[in-house]
């Protein structure tokens, strides 16, 4: 599972938040709770222990008993039949069940398996190869924090401009989905921390007010105004057309994050409806064909 | 930015304005290009760098000689993008960048792009904006000043008189003053309540707390309507005049100006508005050497339509979810921070000024008894002449669908006209010489509402067009009292119900009594306003209703659960265009042969009925559900 590998090829121990950004470095829709339960079962199986706590948060660490038995297997894949050498195990069951295995197995094996000189090659380049890999968690996690201390600074900036008062706080957001066309997830964390907010309340405030995104958007906003009078003027036979051609519904991103596709109770320009606006053009009332030009056009 | 830019006396204001006024009089043309989002949408701005560009390759380097705007919405959207060319006020529609230097070397002459001109009903060129029958009907106070302000320049407005009525408040007039004034004038919410604003300003000056705050409440969120997006953007400082009066005479300090973030140009213009009027000096700390001080700041909105609602506002404003609360206290006496605030519309605002400078008498000229001055409408949906009408009170649905409007779009029958945004309700033919004002309709089950007006021909089905308030509204709720919440979702199944076509006997009375509940039972007016689009429709077009119902048929063609698209196998002359233009490959055919439509597969978009060539419109849309291949009209027993 990915979070017991980021653990097993992570130096030191880490907290649960620390898990989170390397987790969704590699599987962006993951969230905070995942990471908590996971925690959770990893701990209640003895896997994992809580090492040392820094600013009331447990960090986590791999059991010294059990890293015998990770490295062992994973040094040793062809031998007892898994393919890889990472570990993939989805639930907590399975979890369980493969790890009894392999600790009979290895209970079982002598040390007459190392004596294939051909089979210590291979595993030995195989471990070069888990360090470098190792290597490359560590640079990645680096340049990870870098990023995010970064975005912090920006976030520090925009604060500095509210004064950071609280009767700001939609402004603030505002001003940072702009920056970031959205609003991740660890910059609201940062947010709430410095402001003294607490995260409920953000993103209650997040999903009351239609124009904030919690998820990533596309490239190029197509809005297709559903106002009163582009609805008389046909806006549904627009949006209807504008999605057989996106292949996405409203709210939705295409696949290749190009273009997101909103819907809008009034653009202010009724007087052309109905009205899409692709990027920051207006457009009247496109037809089948002109939407695929416009899209093309983008790309 | 510099000192010498302050304004800091009555008579340095006066001074300016002279200065201004012989600086524009000197100069030989000038140029007015509509930057409204109608004409920017049309690309309005390149008309903006290609006549600089001809002032360049005409090699004019007297800047004064040629003064080139680019204003606020002129109104007629329908014709944009305008460009009018003054002195002689040429008015010129649909201009093309490639028109630009025709119509400048030929501005250069004194003469007349004749082609770009209005054309009346005979082809005679309309050469004066006022003479064109969708201007001459209106009433244009509040919108008539945009044409000669660059929207983007506070010396323009200061030019047209503009900070004078402020200016004589604060030498002349005592606060209690100013209010008797505008109880007098008889000014009532353009916000859609409509009530009088002068008793608003006096509760709020009587409250005994401090400090006060006045809002202008410019969180547009009507589907179909723009008006406030109109004055802002072209006429900003009509708006913070209106609002620095205001603050006077309930005797506030501090303003904030609501705006939703939607409307980028339009936070754009006001931010700027107000940085120039704080580098004269115009807002800050003693204005104009009065001792009167005055700060504005801008909050945006992030989208969401019950924040409008005043109690919702100020929570907003403070940082927290927009939701309206009880008002057994209104915000006129805590508002804000628990503070007695005052809340008013954008057009209400920019009233003042022309109220103060014009006198209480001369407002209550134009309008009705009980509805004074005139109103901004957006006149949107199937008219020929869309765009924003300024008309005075009183005047007749009639006048302003017909006359200014110019009638039904491709001259189709007229159905019903919709006022008052989702709040408001239809208004049928039978009643279109009801006088507009606050209380007519009322009485009509609509409401005034902020002013949109959006006209529906036979081909809007009126129980589409009240599931798609509802739905609006559902969508909208706040969710905090339980009536709105859940009545509007089930009203909304139902709804749904009856478009499908799966409608029953008893829903007709279930939707009225949910409505009455509605209205009795919620918390604030986005509850008790829901059911007008509910209650108008059912009480005049009941018959559409009973045909969904009965007889599966959607008279409108709208609803497409009951409407198939059909070839007409007479007139299809198999050119091949609809089944390109399908997104879905429903058509099916070969060429030259008449073609079918699968209508399993169809997905209703209309598409290939816009793409068949006029000469064959082989393709119709007929109602009533389709069972094996034959359309039945009525109830199956």
């Amino acid at each position: 599972m990915l979070i017991l590998d980021i653990l097993l090829k992570s130096s030191n121990a880490l907290n649960a938040e620390e898990l989170f950004f390397l987790a969704r470095k590699k599987q962006p829709g993951i969230g905070l709770a995942t990471i908590y339960r996971t925690l959770k079962l990893l701990e209640k199986e003895d896997l994992i222990i809580r090492a040392i706590y820094e600013d009331d948060r447990a960090k986590y660490t791999i059991k010294d008993g059990s890293i015998g038995v990770l490295k062992d297997s994973t040094l040793k894949p062809e031998k007892y039949g898994s393919d890889k050498n990472k570990i993939k195990i989805d639930t907590g069951d399975r979890l369980k069940a493969d790890f009894n295995r392999k600790l009979n197995i290895i209970d079982k094996s002598t040390p007459d398996d190392f004596e294939d000189m051909k089979r210590i090659n291979t595993i030995q380049n195989q471990l070069t190869e888990w360090l470098s890999d190792l290597d490359k968690i560590k640079r990645e996690k680096e340049s990870v924090l870098e990023e995010a201390m970064e975005d912090f600074g920006k976030v520090d900036k925009i604060m500095d401009r509210y004064n950071h008062e609280k009767g700001n706080l939609i402004q603030i957001l505002l001003d940072v989905q702009n920056e970031y066309n959205w609003l991740p997830r660890h910059i609201l964390l940062y947010i709430g921390k410095k402001m003294d907010i607490p995260l409920t309340n953000i993103y209650g405030i997040t999903t009351f007010y239609k124009y904030f995104n919690l998820e990533p958007q596309g490239k190029y906003s197509i809005v297709a105004c559903v106002g009163t009078a582009c609805h008389v003027r046909g806006a549904m036979n627009l949006l209807q057309r504008i999605t057989s051609v996106l292949g996405v519904k409203p709210g939705d991103t295409t696949g290749d994050f190009r273009f997101t596709l909103k819907t809008v109770n009034c653009l202010g320009c009724c007087a052309l409806g109905p009205v899409v606006m692709i990027g920051n053009k207006y457009y009247s009332n496109p037809s089948t064909g002109q939407l695929k030009k416009i899209l093309k056009q983008l790309s | 930015m510099t000192v010498d830019n302050k304004i800091n006396s009555f008579q340095d204001l006066q001074k300016k304005a002279k200065k201004l006024q012989q600086q524009s009089d000197s100069a030989d043309l000038a140029f007015s290009i509509c930057s409204g989002p109608g004409c920017k949408a049309y690309n309005s701005e390149d008309l903006y760098s290609a006549i600089l560009e001809e002032i360049k390759k005409n090699n004019i380097k007297e800047k004064d000689r040629i003064i080139v705007r680019r204003t606020g919405c002129h109104g007629y959207c329908e014709m944009g993008p305008i460009v009018i060319v003054y002195p002689k006020d040429i008015c010129y529609f649909r201009v093309k960048k490639e028109d630009i230097p025709e119509v400048f070397s030929k501005a250069l002459k004194g003469e007349v792009v004749e082609r770009l001109l209005y054309k009346d009903d005979r082809g005679n060129p309309i050469i004066k904006e006022s003479d064109i029958p969708f201007y001459k009907f209106q009433k244009r106070i509040l919108l008539n000043n945009h044409l000669k302000i660059d929207s983007k320049n506070i010396d323009d407005y200061i030019m047209g008189g503009g900070y004078q009525s402020l200016a004589k408040v604060l030498r002349e007039m005592s606060p209690e003053e100013v209010i008797e004034e505008v109880k007098k004038s008889g000014l009532r919410g353009r916000g859609g309540g409509g009530f009088p604003t002068g008793i608003k300003w006096e509760t709020t000056r009587n409250a005994k707390s401090e400090p006060k705050y006045i809002i202008v409440n410019a969180d547009e969120g009507d589907p179909g309507a723009y008006m406030d997006r109109g004055i802002l953007e072209g006429n900003p400082h009509s708006v913070l005049e209106g609002l620095m009066i205001g603050a006077y005479a309930i005797g506030s300090n501090m303003g904030f100006v609501y705006v939703r973030q939607e409307y980028p140009i339009t936070v754009e213009n006001l931010n700027i508005a107000i940085d120039q009027a704080r580098e004269y000096g115009l807002i800050g700390k003693n204005i104009l050497g009065s001792g009167f001080g005055f700060d504005i700041k801008v909050h945006k909105g992030a989208g969401s339509y019950v924040s409008g609602e005043s109690s919702a506002l100020t929570t907003a404003i403070e940082g927290s979810v927009g939701e309206p609360r009880l008002k057994y206290i209104h915000t006129s006496v805590s508002g804000l921070l628990g503070k007695p605030t005052n809340l008013n519309n954008v057009e209400t605002f920019a009233n003042i000024p022309l109220i103060i400078r014009n006198g209480a008498d001369w407002f209550r000229s134009m309008g009705t008894k009980t509805s004074t001055g005139t109103k901004i409408f957006s006149l949107v949906g199937k008219v020929k002449n869309t765009g924003l009408v300024e008309v005075p009170m009183g005047i007749s649905l009639r006048d302003i669908i017909y006359k200014i409007g110019g009638g039904i779009k491709d001259d189709k029958k007229f159905k019903a006209v919709q006022t008052g945004g989702p709040s408001g309700g239809v208004i049928p033919e039978q009643l279109l010489d009801l006088p507009v004002d606050f209380d007519e309709l009322t009485k009509a089950g609509s409401m005034m509402g902020s002013g949109g007006m959006v006209v529906m021909d036979e081909c809007s089905c009126m129980v589409n067009v009240a599931h798609y308030f509802l739905k609006f509204l559902a969508d909208e709720s706040c969710g905090k009292c339980v009536p709105c919440r859940e009545g509007l979702r089930q009203m909304l199944y139902i709804y749904e119900r009856i478009m499908e076509g799966k409608g029953r006997e008893e829903d007709l009375t279930l939707l009225e009594d949910l409505s009455m509940l509605l209205r009795e039972a919620s918390l604030c007016a986005l509850g008790t306003t829901a059911p007008n689009i509910v209650l108008t429709t059912l009480k005049y077009f009941k018959e559409e209703y009973e045909a969904h119902i009965y007889y599966n048929m959607c008279p409108a063609k709208m609803c497409s659960q009951l409407i198939t698209y059909v070839i007409d196998k007479n007139k299809c002359a198999g050119c091949g265009i609809c089944i390109k233009i399908c997104p879905v490959d429903a058509i099916k055919g070969e060429s030259k042969k008449p073609h079918t439509i699968d209508t399993e597969i169809c997905i209703k978009c209309g598409s290939c009925i816009e793409a068949c060539p006029e000469k064959y419109s082989a393709i119709e849309k007929k109602t009533g559900l389709v069972k094996e291949g034959v359309i039945q009209g009525e109830k199956e027993s």
